[in-house]
């Protein structure tokens, strides 16, 4: 390895750099109404200046004007402009491919498709590059709110109901999200990845969620597929081919491919693997999996190896 | 005080300087957090004030070899490299390791003062050779064992056991 | 600047033939200060138990912002982030912000007034220890490692039995309800304060401007209260019994519990903005030396910001998925409140233009707050757009603006005020040269923890995460917001030090030691207990400007009404609540030991449900019962009269529309109209976002809905006949009327299952919301046959009738109300 760096563990997560249709839009609402905001502070301040210099009464107007007639016309501008943004990101496009995302405490169950193929992955969204997709917002438990800030605002996920929005990703990549609502104990510990893939590399993908798991082809990888089955995991976890239908917790069929363990938390590989299945309540307080530390040790290793080798 | 100009002016300054400021930091925030040539600079400076520092701790060159130091000497290893790949393996998730802040797993022992322990694991003898050859593959040497082969490259084992030797030696 | 070597008497000197005025008015010494009930000592009370919340909440800040100084730091576990954020802003919001704001209306108003003290002077006490005894239950869920962790606004489902078993919420919802009485009784009070006891010849227009801005927030906390109490009361109900008003699965709706929130929610930051605003207009003038420049204006404003501020809430929830003409409507609605405000800072800025103004300390404070309200302003109106809501919404920019808004509209006037007002409190003066290092500290500290945080949230970074990953791009604005905090504690902490350390170091106060132009100055610091020995007449907003004589002579002989009390009894001047005209003589109550039980007895009430104790829980609600019989348990005074020097002869205790009472009762009543609106609105919410579940919640009895109707009809005309007849048995007529409306509603409501579905839980709690009412009256009846039995209303004096009849009609229109609501499917089935 040449010069390893924690930077490159996540996806960015910042509204500044902008790599979708919704949070490009609304940069530059947002860099507007900095600048304008920033004038009409200095000029605020000034007003303030001039009357601290100023030894005599001043007219009634400036009520009139820096009351009244200054901020209807700066909010007027923004209410246009921003209902003009609104009504460019905020419309919900029906035709789109849908994803249907659905927040647990504290992870993020991801159905392609619900209506048709009902391919499912956890943790990982991976959308088209330029292609607009809605996104169908639900939960389990509580409310979480869906964010990624480099793709689009946040919408929450509201028991009872199902929120929409349509985004459309720019720029290939990766890049984080996290749940913005409080949502309990392992609330700051509930992000995500989003990767935005070009065309032929996300249908790959989708074709990739329809085959079966990869095989368990050493003897290593056999037994801790044996330990997946054995142990108890199948109660909550689904891998494609080895034992479906499981969906208390995150789908592990491609769980190696991922570039992040815990929803969005720690770099995909055994050494975390390992650690988090011996002792998840430790590394996520609150979480519905217990604490596998009655593994033996090459049956802990094993499975590690296991989930590390489904790609 | 109302023949005193002054005052106000000293009021209008502190402005202009928050404001001056507050512009600055908000130009640098415009970085792309992994793209951000002021961060960079600052933690290159950071490591440049670790060197300082380390070498400020080293003291004043002693008369004789420190043989302690020489016995936990790592060839071609460098701590500095060894703590940021403890990350990246994710020793985190299974050892408290002092330095690395996200690792505080519960599940294998604490390596807090690994330097002074007779044995790696209760299998290896704890020098630097045998600590390499253990990080690279742990089941090799210890069957039982619940620490998996993290595919440890034997650059990378190097760097981690140059800082685990950090882990203190002096108590 | 103070000439402090003149040593004066810090009392007004007591005169020899005024000495049973004296005692009458003396606050009882030592541990029997406890039993005083006058505004001095309770304004005071609430502003040190505020300072106290306020420092035990800001060390919670400090530990929040250290857990964040470094990513991936273990100095708090997640659960007790949790619960240090929670408490946090609750003890801010709930117990800080709005009581020492209150705290400083109490204290101040009867003194800018004119008036010895507020006309209801036990109900301000009590709401104190319901104020102290609500903090401490809420406190003590630290002691019992059960601090309450989901947030300040405490959403469902998370906050519900089943994702928050054991008794964190309980404490929040108990105490924090608890403490919220103090705030609504202490509204009532201000009213009926500012609108009946002013100086002869203050009208409203010559009012001075803290009391308008004090009138609009008792006004809000009226209206904006009621809707979290009746949430709280849903929330906590369905944690113990667990009916399902937030439940989507049995027709409730999570979204009930944020409409309620933020109903509340929003208009209280206005209540907390308001009387700091109120504050700042009020010192402004004085350091410049000219009046407020724009007063119409600025009452205008502040009226329309009290109105507006209730159109706004849904601005809390744009990420929840609302409509897009829901989300237009509000956003512009959420813009339009800048108007009212850019008055008011325009106000501010053109007195200051009138002359060039003293650089105090409340100077600098005024400064500091014009610097960081604006910004905070600002970046409210940006959070208004709803596209850039989404994105920093319940991230760290919504904390930076919340801040700004906060701590530079309220707390900086408020620490302005210390400054300023603090000589009126204990005669001496704190430091200039420490009020300077304590504002440049915070107002410079203030920036860096917070500006910063603007940029951190647009960077990506979540509110209420305890611990966030190195390298994402946060790490040292973090650190730096770390140390911006410091800086600012380290300022607060010089304040503290400040106002501990005046009381030995501080030079004695002069009379008016700013030159102010408000008649609270009238006295050199410390004034008399009962604030004026005569009242003045008042000519203008400045009397103390515009009326030379009222400095010129000794404050104790100032002319003016009541020099005297022969009859050893408190009193002050009744005012028409519009021309500020003498009306009446309000007598007030001496110190006496009964708020103080009765609010024991409340919280041994509220502390044993907590706890499960139902046995205790109706003990304590039954000895509250008593506490308040005890309380109005005197012989009617109505019919004396008191013949003043200057105005002629006053009637005592008048039974007018306009009295005091009576426009308690008013105010009373907002509170009651907006606590069945609250539940009115969770109806007709549920019944629009469920409507498949409007049919399971069954059919309510048509029969015992129209009995409903027809008593809670005639209970309000009985009452109208009992207002002039002085019939013990008309009184257990309505008593009656009351019980059996009580009875058939809860008949009514009998067919539907309330554990069914949400509607028709929601149906019960409004019967029993209007059981509630039908209660109070049956007792109040009851309370008034027996006091006419026992002789303490003699033939003639209709004094207590009057006050019922309104409450009666309103409690019959509610009645109706919910009985329509009740039969409504029966109805329909009908068609």
């Amino acid at each position: 390895m040449n010069g390893p760096s924690t930077l490159d563990t996540y996806g960015s997560q910042t509204s500044f750099s902008s790599a979708g249709t919704g949070a490009d839009a609304t940069l530059v609402l947002t860099t507007a109404m900095s600048v304008a905001a920033a004038v009409i502070f200095l000029l605020v301040m000034g007003a303030v200046w001039l009357a601290w210099r100023r030894d005599r009464p001043g007219s009634v107007w400036w009520i009139w004007g820096g009351g009244v007639i200054l901020p209807v016309i700066a909010l007027g501008t923004l209410v246009v402009a921003s209902t003009f943004t609104l009504a460019a990101i905020g419309r919900v496009d029906d035709g789109a491919p849908v994803i249907e995302v659905t927040g647990h405490q504290y992870w993020w169950d991801i159905v392609h498709d619900p209506e048709g193929r009902a391919l499912r992955d956890a943790n990982e969204i991976v959308l088209p590059l330029n292609i607009p997709v809605t996104l169908s917002l639900k939960t389990e438990d509580v409310i979480h709110s869906f964010w990624v800030p480099s793709i689009a605002g946040k919408m929450d996920m509201v028991p009872g109901r199902i929120n929409r929005m349509t985004v459309t990703a720019t720029e290939a990549g990766r890049f984080r999200g996290q749940c913005a609502e409080f949502c309990g104990l392992s609330h700051p510990l509930m992000a995500f990845e989003v990767v935005v893939l070009p065309q032929a590399e996300y249908d790959a993908y989708l074709e990739d969620l329809r085959s079966e798991a990869r095989d368990a082809d050493t003897a290593q990888l056999a037994r801790g597929r044996d330990v997946f089955l054995n142990e108890g995991c199948i109660a909550c976890h689904a891998i494609r081919g080895v034992a479906e239908g499981a969906r208390l917790g995150p789908d592990l069929s491609r769980i190696g491919a991922r570039a992040t363990l815990g929803a969005g938390m720690w770099r995909m590989n055994v050494g975390n693997l390992a650690g988090w299945i011996a002792d998840v309540q430790d590394m996520k307080p609150g979480a519905q999996m217990p604490s596998y530390n009655h593994l033996s040790g090459p049956d802990l290793r094993a499975v590690a190896h296991y989930l590390a080798s489904l790609k | 005080m109302q023949g005193k100009p002054v005052v106000p002016l000293t009021l209008a300054g502190v402005a202009a300087l928050v404001l001056v400021a507050i512009t600055l930091v908000s130009v640098w925030s415009l970085a792309h957090p992994q793209r951000d040539p002021v961060g960079n600079a600052l933690a290159a400076m950071g490591a440049r004030l670790d060197g300082v520092r380390s070498w400020y701790a080293q003291g004043p060159v002693e008369a004789s070899p420190d043989w302690q130091a020489m016995r936990l000497n790592v060839p071609g290893g460098d701590a500095a490299r060894g703590r940021l790949a403890m990350v990246e393996y994710g020793c985190g998730a299974c050892h408290v390791i002092p330095g690395v802040a996200s690792a505080r797993g519960t599940v294998g022992p604490s390596l807090d003062g690994l330097a002074r322990r007779a044995y790696i694991a209760g299998v290896l003898t704890n020098a630097p050779g045998d600590l390499t050859r253990w990080l690279m593959n742990p089941p090799l040497f210890s069957p039982e064992t619940a620490m998996p082969n993290l595919g440890v490259t034997e650059a990378d084992a190097a760097d981690m056991a140059a800082y685990l030797y950090t882990l203190g030696p002096d108590a | 600047m103070i000439d402090a070597t003149a040593d004066r008497p810090r009392q007004g000197p007591v005169l020899e033939e005024l000495r049973t005025y004296e005692e009458a008015w003396a606050t009882p010494p030592g541990w029997r200060r406890l039993s005083s009930v006058s505004h001095r000592v309770v304004g005071q009370r609430f502003i040190v138990t505020g300072l106290v919340f306020f420092l035990i909440a800001g060390f919670l800040a400090l530990l929040v912002r250290t857990q964040l100084i470094v990513p991936e730091n273990t100095f708090l576990d997640a659960e007790t982030y949790n619960q240090v954020f929670t408490m946090h802003g609750t003890l801010m919001m709930f117990l800080f912000a709005i009581p020492i704001l209150e705290g400083f209306g109490v204290y101040l108003l009867p003194l800018m007034l004119g008036a010895r003290d507020l006309v209801f002077p036990r109900l301000g006490a009590f709401g104190y220890w319901c104020y102290l005894f609500g903090g401490l239950i809420v406190l003590a869920s630290f002691v019992f490692d059960a601090a309450p962790d989901g947030g300040w606004f405490m959403y469902t489902p998370l906050s519900t039995k089943e994702f928050t078993p054991g008794l964190s919420a309980d404490f929040w919802l108990i105490g924090i309800t608890f403490a919220e009485i103090a705030s609504v009784t202490a509204a009532v009070e201000l009213i009926a304060a500012i609108l009946c006891t002013r100086a002869p010849g203050m009208s409203l227009t010559k009012m001075p401007i803290f009391a308008w801005y004090m009138l609009v927030t008792a006004f809000m906390i009226t209206v904006g209260f009621p809707p979290l109490i009746v949430g709280s009361i849903l929330l906590e109900v369905e944690r113990l019994i667990g009916l399902p008003f937030f439940d989507p699965a049995l027709g409730g709706d999570p979204l009930l519990w944020q409409h309620l929130f933020w109903l509340f929610g929003h208009p209280e930051v206005y209540i907390i903005f308001l009387p700091a605003a109120g504050m700042v207009a009020t010192m402004l003038p004085t350091f410049v030396g000219k009046p407020l420049f724009g007063y119409g204006y600025a009452v205008a404003a502040v009226v329309t910001m009290g109105f507006i501020s209730f159109g706004l809430w849904a601005h809390h929830m744009f990420a929840t998925g609302l409509p897009t003409i829901t989300l237009t409507l509000f956003s512009a609605a959420s813009t339009i409140v800048t108007i009212p405000t850019g008055v008011q800072i325009f106000c501010f800025i053109l007195t200051l233009a009138q002359k060039r103004p003293r650089l105090t300390v409340p100077m600098h404070f005024i400064l500091g707050f014009l610097f960081i309200f604006v910004i905070g302003g600002l970046t409210g109106v940006m959070l208004a757009a709803v596209p850039f809501n989404w994105q920093a919404h319940d991230s760290y920019f919504v904390v930076a603006h919340l801040h700004y808004v906060l701590i530079g509209g309220m707390v900086f006037p408020l620490i302005g005020a210390f400054y300023y007002w603090t000589p009126h409190f204990t005669g001496r003066m704190m430091s200039e040269r420490l009020g300077k290092w304590a504002f440049w500290l915070m107002f410079s500290g203030f920036h860096i923890t917070f500006f910063l945080m603007h940029i951190t949230g647009l960077r990506g970074m979540p509110r209420r995460i305890s611990t966030y990953p190195a390298g994402i791009g946060w790490d040292r604005l973090n650190l730096l917001s770390t140390i911006g905090s410091y800086i600012l504690a380290a300022g607060v902490v010089v304040f503290v030090w400040d106002f501990i350390a005046h009381r030995w170091r501080g030079p004695l106060a002069p009379r008016n030691p700013w030159k102010a132009g408000t008649l609270e100055w009238l006295y050199p610091p410390i004034a008399p207990g009962h604030n004026f020995h005569a009242i003045p007449r008042v000519h203008s907003r400045e009397p103390l400007w515009d009326q030379p004589d009222l400095l010129e002579n000794e404050a104790h002989e100032t002319r003016g009404l009541l020099r005297d009390a022969p009859h050893g009894r408190r009193e002050t001047v009744g005012c028409h609540p519009l021309s500020g005209e003498p009306l009446q003589i309000v007598r007030l109550p001496h110190p006496t030991w009964i708020p103080l039980l009765t609010a024991f007895a409340v919280a041994v009430s509220f502390s044993a449900v907590l706890a499960s104790l139902y046995d205790i829980a109706a003990a304590g609600a039954v000895a509250a019962l008593f506490g308040f019989a005890a309380w109005a348990w005197e012989p009617s005074e109505t019919g004396q009269t008191i013949t003043t020097n200057d105005e002629g002869t006053l009637p005592v205790d008048v039974a007018s529309r306009l009295g005091h009472t009576h426009i308690a009762i008013i105010g009373t009543l907002m509170i009651m109209v907006a606590l069945f609106a609250s539940v009115l609105f969770a109806v007709m919410f549920l019944w629009n976002v469920q409507p498949e579940f409007t049919r399971l919640a069954g059919d309510p009895d048509l029969f015992w809905t129209s009995i409903a109707v027809a008593c809670g009809l005639g209970m309000s005309l009985v009452a109208w006949l009992a207002r002039s007849a002085p019939m013990a048995v008309l009184d257990l007529a309505v008593a009656l009327l009351a019980g059996v409306a009580g009875w058939a509603l809860y008949q009514a409501v009998l067919p539907t299952d309330p554990m069914a579905t949400a509607l028709a839980a929601t149906l019960w709690v409004m019967a029993g919301f209007i059981g509630t009412q039908q209660f109070v009256l049956l007792y109040w009846s009851l309370f008034l046959a027996l006091r006419k039995v026992s002789g303490q209303v003699a033939a003639g004096q209709i004094v207590p009738e009057i006050n019922r009849v309104p409450y009666a009609l309103v409690t019959a229109g509610m009645l109706i109300a919910a009985a329509v609501v009740l039969a409504a499917p029966q109805l329909e089935v009908l068609k």
